[in-house]
């Protein structure tokens, strides 16, 4: 029995290990217009499949597909590279790839100048417009030396980049090749972010035709790539480029026209940034335990009182890796709510992933919620929210024998020694002999 | 569905624009350096020595790419020991071939050669029959040319197909003797490529078949020394199949293609060239000529050739500016040939030129017609520069100021919602000395505060002047209403000017009114919000001590006072009488009293009243007794 243990143990780790590697296996569908994408794009897909992917790349016009068997997703994340798809195979359809959205799958699309109708409606479901067609970015001032001429070729600066290293990686100063179309967007809409902006000498419009309208996206206004957190955390990527992914672009150098020189483009490393990020590879945060308590206790009372100082701690874990991992960031936020917040407080980070905050519980009693909520650019929104109630003091509680009360208290005291006094005299007194007044 | 035709028609047609736009039938690229060694990358693997096949790819890959392969001794170790008696057919094929492409061939031992020629049976399939043969050329086994045309006859009887087609080829083309019977195959499979766009040709299923057709068939012909079924125009139509798969990432894919694409720049048939631009796409004064690279698909130079321009047409109007022109061969580069076009004085723009290739080789094809696209480049300059501000209602006459490129105006222009803010200027083509329109005229406004810019595009008016005019007062959407000092950039830009330019002409401080700006609340999305801390209400206002006190006193003062003047008075008890209701009640009145002291300290309202109920209870018969008597006695008194 002694021999067989460590196998036994052994088996249960081997079991374990299944478990956190099929955590991380995600199924992912690629949809390509020509099976030659997987070639032309192989680098990405190899890196999908680096990091533990299940990838299966199919045409997008394959009439097996489907997202969803039994009313179960059978994929987490989808890829289009298929800008050129007129209609979708099998159950696939603008539809159903919104609603696999709602039921919180990752989805990035990539257009081009030619993107067929399909894709354009596609995008738009997601809050992201795409120019015309046959409209090019271009800018005379930002094309790469490989350029066909037309200046669509456009290698755009790092400065561009949406200012979150969760969604593009650390920062540097190679730009980014891009060909394809420009993306509009609501600037008022939160929930869509720029990922990367054209610089603003660039504009979108048929390069081969002279200017006569305004065009629909011109400078910083248009994006190269835009991406959705929806409010189910669920995330989408949409580029104008097909290219902005391939091996081409990611193995090219850059040279502008300005003569700065890259070996490599930036391409490799955002691709590969952003490609985790959608897939919720990054940037994946979630509450792991809430306590609250009095201070110097440990477990929460029934109720609070007002004017009470309470502790309250929240331990915050961010995926890494596929591992959770403390979170440490110092701008977590704790509201305590009654309708409105009555209290707003920055918690103390700590190594363990813990924030904690002190705090004196408001003056008016009520059914109050502690609740933390952290919305950032590249993070998922993060939501918790513990309801307690808050009561008045009980007539023990308040203050006694106030100074100023004395001199009730005083005439208070007087009159009852008054009484015990007054009723021993009246009832007992003994007039003196009456004699003494008929002296 | 009549919509639904019309788009398709449109499609269509966009399509076959987009074709004549592109390229005649042509090769318009070869194998270039960086795709050699992209395709290199891909084979390297193999040389960790763990799959044989991988090492046949590797190392024939490495021969057509002309590169040395490393550590050859233990490559060519790992291929004879995996040629072990026992080794199955397509093993020793892989061996015995992998061993030919790395100049170390595998000596055949009997088991081996009695196992190759029990392979070829009739009933084996042409691919078995293709690694038999193969392997039994590569270790020089005699073999029965009529035994294996029967074999391969029954084979391609059983299975037809392309694939089973391409690998009789190879069978065919390692026979000695009469194989006419499978060189009139060939026709069966070409018949059966698929044409895509009009210029490619391709088997179903892809790279590999493709190219095992085609070398298979080029080798089976020049073995029987018949010109193949293949018509020029289908063989560059091939050609560019096999180009558009350069990106291939699998090594047996990478082993066919360049199979493929060495047979394609040597056989006695057909030759494939390849006609690129080796200049930049732009020519301009500083660099006048247009270069043309003429290679094989390989990019090899094809020896002297004579090249000729047939023409160049500019995109746009369709003028001609060169015909029938022949272009020089360039001594410091082999196979690249050019043309100076600017000395033709071409107006700026894109320009088509289709250019030829005399070829006294008949084995040429794909060399006429061959387009491609070049660019004239000019300098532009920007003359003419006035801006400044005018009165909406036209009132005054329009305050402008002359700028030059690259100055930016000393003083800020001031405008408020009641003036316009004009810009005029002129493009000027420094090459023709005349006004010219650009793609790109606009006119960049940027908020210096919080780098918000709004893009106006210039419009020329009927003297190709450049006008941008905005009332300030109109405008205040794009603005957001925002007041402060903006900077106003021009952007020039044009596919084919050599000086696109960014100029910074002029700071513009903008008023709007105050009352207009919309104010939004603050977003906070993303961000952090500020902290709330609670204000506690302030506890009421109390009097001071001295004043409590004073209070105290005088309230205690009239006890003191009675005290007083009952002593005074001579207030005694001496009634009292020393009865036990008489002392109890008394003592129960000082019981209630306290009682109503500890109320008040410590004890609640129920506990309380219980211990009152008690007290009071012999307190009040006590009381009663103790009256009684008090009043019997002073009844008797009296």
């Amino acid at each position: 029995e002694h021999c067989q243990q460590p196998v036994v143990v052994m088996l249960r780790l081997v079991l374990l290990m299944v478990c956190v590697t099929s955590a991380l296996g995600a199924h992912t569908l690629v949809l390509v217009d020509t099976l030659a994408t997987r070639e032309t794009h192989s680098i990405f897909l190899k890196s999908l499949q680096e990091r533990g992917h299940e990838v299966s790349v199919k045409a997008a016009d394959d009439p097996s597909l489907q997202l969803s068997r039994y009313g179960e997703y059978i994929y987490q994340n989808l890829v289009i590279l298929a800008p050129g798809v007129e209609e979708f195979g099998g159950a696939l359809s603008v539809e159903t790839i919104v609603e696999f959205v709602d039921g919180g799958g990752s989805v990035l699309v990539a257009g081009s100048r030619d993107a067929a109708d399909l894709i354009r409606e596609l995008v738009t479901e997601v809050g992201v417009e795409m120019d015309e067609e046959g409209a090019a970015v271009i800018d005379h001032l930002h094309y790469d030396a490989n350029d066909d001429g037309q200046h669509t070729l456009i290698a755009s600066p790092s400065a561009g980049l949406i200012e979150s290293e969760v969604m593009v990686g650390p920062r540097d100063a190679v730009p980014l090749l891009y060909r394809g179309t420009g993306l509009i967007t609501d600037a008022d809409n939160p929930l869509v972010l720029p990922v990367l902006r054209a610089p603003s000498t660039a504009y979108c419009y048929n390069p081969t035709q002279a200017i006569t309208d305004y065009p629909h996206a011109t400078g910083q206004n248009m994006l190269l790539v835009a991406a959705l957190q929806a409010r189910n955390n669920a995330r989408v990527i949409v580029s104008g480029s097909l290219e902005f992914f391939s091996d081409a672009f990611i193995m090219a150098s850059v040279q502008t026209p300005q003569g700065a020189f890259y070996e490599r483009s930036g391409n490799g490393k955002v691709v590969e940034a952003l490609s985790r990020w959608v897939f919720m590879e990054e940037g994946v945060l979630r509450v792991a335990s809430v306590k609250h308590h009095l201070q110097g206790e440990s477990e929460p009372p029934s109720a609070y009182t007002i004017k009470q100082d309470v502790e309250y701690k929240i331990k915050i874990e961010r995926l890494e890796d596929g591992v959770w991992k403390p979170f440490l960031a110092n701008d977590l936020q704790l509201e305590f709510v009654r309708i409105d917040p009555f209290v707003r407080l920055t918690m103390t980070p700590h190594p363990n992933g813990v924030f904690s905050v002190n705090f004196k519980v408001p003056d008016v009693y009520g059914v109050y919620q502690f609740k933390v909520e952290y919305n950032r650019v590249g993070f998922t929104r993060l939501f918790s929210t513990t309801q307690v109630s808050v009561r008045p003091f009980t007539h023990r509680q308040y203050e006694r024998f106030i100074e100023c009360a004395y001199p009730y208290y005083a005439s208070a005291f007087s009159m009852m020694v008054g009484v015990f006094l007054f009723s021993l005299v009246f009832l007992h007194h003994k007039d003196s002999p009456p004699k003494h007044k008929s002296e | 569905d009549t919509t639904t035709t019309a788009d398709m028609g449109r499609g269509a047609l966009v399509i076959l624009a987009l074709l004549g736009a592109s390229s005649a039938l042509s090769p318009s690229t070869y194998l270039t350096p960086g795709d050699k060694e992209r395709l290199k990358l891909v084979l390297d693997p193999a040389w960790s020595l763990s799959d044989l096949a991988q090492v046949l790819y590797a190392s024939a890959g490495y021969k057509h790419l002309g590169q040395e392969i490393p550590n050859i001794e233990g490559v060519c170790n790992f291929v004879k020991s995996s040629a072990t008696d026992g080794a199955t057919v397509e093993t020793l094929f892989l061996a015995s071939s992998a061993g030919k492409a790395l100049g170390c061939p595998i000596a055949a031992s009997s088991a081996s050669v009695q196992a190759v020629s029990d392979a070829i049976r009739e009933g084996a399939s042409s691919q078995e029959l293709f690694h038999a043969v193969t392997a039994a050329a590569n270790l020089g086994v005699d073999l029965d040319t009529a035994k294996v045309l029967r074999a391969t006859q029954m084979a391609l009887k059983k299975d037809d197909s392309v694939l089973s087609l391409g690998y009789a080829f190879h069978v065919g083309a390692q026979l000695k003797g009469e194989v006419g019977s499978i060189f009139e195959r060939i026709e069966d499979a070409i018949v059966q490529a698929d044409e895509v766009d009009g210029r490619i040709l391709q088997f179903e299923g892809g790279l590999s078949i493709t190219a095992l057709v085609l070398s298979g068939a080029y080798k089976l012909a020049e073995t029987t020394n018949k010109v193949p079924p293949i018509k020029p125009d289908q063989a560059v139509k091939f050609a560019n199949y096999l180009m558009s798969r350069k990106s291939v990432q699998l090594s047996k894919g990478v082993y066919y293609l360049l199979e493929a694409v060495s047979m394609f720049t040597n056989n006695k048939f057909h030759v494939p060239v390849a006609i690129t631009l080796a200049s930049n796409v732009a020519v301009s004064a500083e660099a006048p000529n247009i270069q043309v690279r003429v290679t094989d698909l390989e990019g090899y130079s094809l020896g002297p050739l004579k090249v000729t321009a047939d023409s160049a047409t500019r995109v746009s109007d369709e003028v001609v500016i060169i015909s029938k022109e022949p272009l020089v061969p360039l001594s410091a580069a082999d196979g690249v040939y050019e043309l100076d076009v600017m000395s033709r004085g071409p107006h700026r723009g894109f320009y088509r030129l289709v250019v030829s290739v005399d070829a006294s080789d008949s084995r040429l094809v794909g060399h006429t017609d061959a387009q491609l696209t070049f660019k004239v480049l000019t300098a532009i300059d920007i003359q003419g520069v006035e801006i400044g501000t005018a009165d909406s209602d036209q009132s005054t006459a329009p305050n402008l100021q002359k700028v030059t490129y690259p100055n930016t105006l000393p003083e800020v222009l001031v405008a408020d919602q009641h003036q316009r803010v004009m810009l005029r200027f002129l493009v000027r083509d420094t090459a023709s000395g005349r006004p010219t329109e650009v793609h790109q005229a606009f006119v960049k406004i940027t908020h210096i505060e919080s780098k918000r810019e709004i893009i106006f595009v210039a419009e020329t008016d009927s003297n190709d002047i450049y006008k941008f005019d905005i009332d300030v007062s109109s405008s205040m959407k794009e603005f957001g209403g925002v007041s402060g000092v903006y900077s106003i950039e021009l952007i020039i830009g044009d596919a084919s000017i050599s000086n696109p330019t960014l100029w910074h002409i002029a700071d513009l401080s903008l008023t709007f009114p105050e009352s207009t700006i919309p104010s939004s609340p603050q977003d906070y999305t993303y961000k952090v919000r500020p902290e709330i801390h609670h204000v506690f209400r302030s506890p009421d206002p109390r009097p001071s001590t001295v004043m409590s006190t004073t209070f105290t006193v005088l309230c205690i003062l009239p006890l003191f006072l009675l005290l007083l003047i009952w002593v005074k008075l001579g207030v005694n008890i001496s009634n009292f009488p020393l009865t036990l209701s008489a002392v109890l009640f008394h003592i129960g009145l000082a019981g209630i009293l306290a009682l109503f002291c500890l109320f008040w300290l410590q004890l609640d309202m129920f506990s309380t009243l219980r211990y009152l109920l008690m007290v009071g209870i012999v307190t009040f018969f006590c009381g009663n007794s103790m009256l009684s008597n008090i009043a019997t006695k002073r009844k008797e008194n009296a």
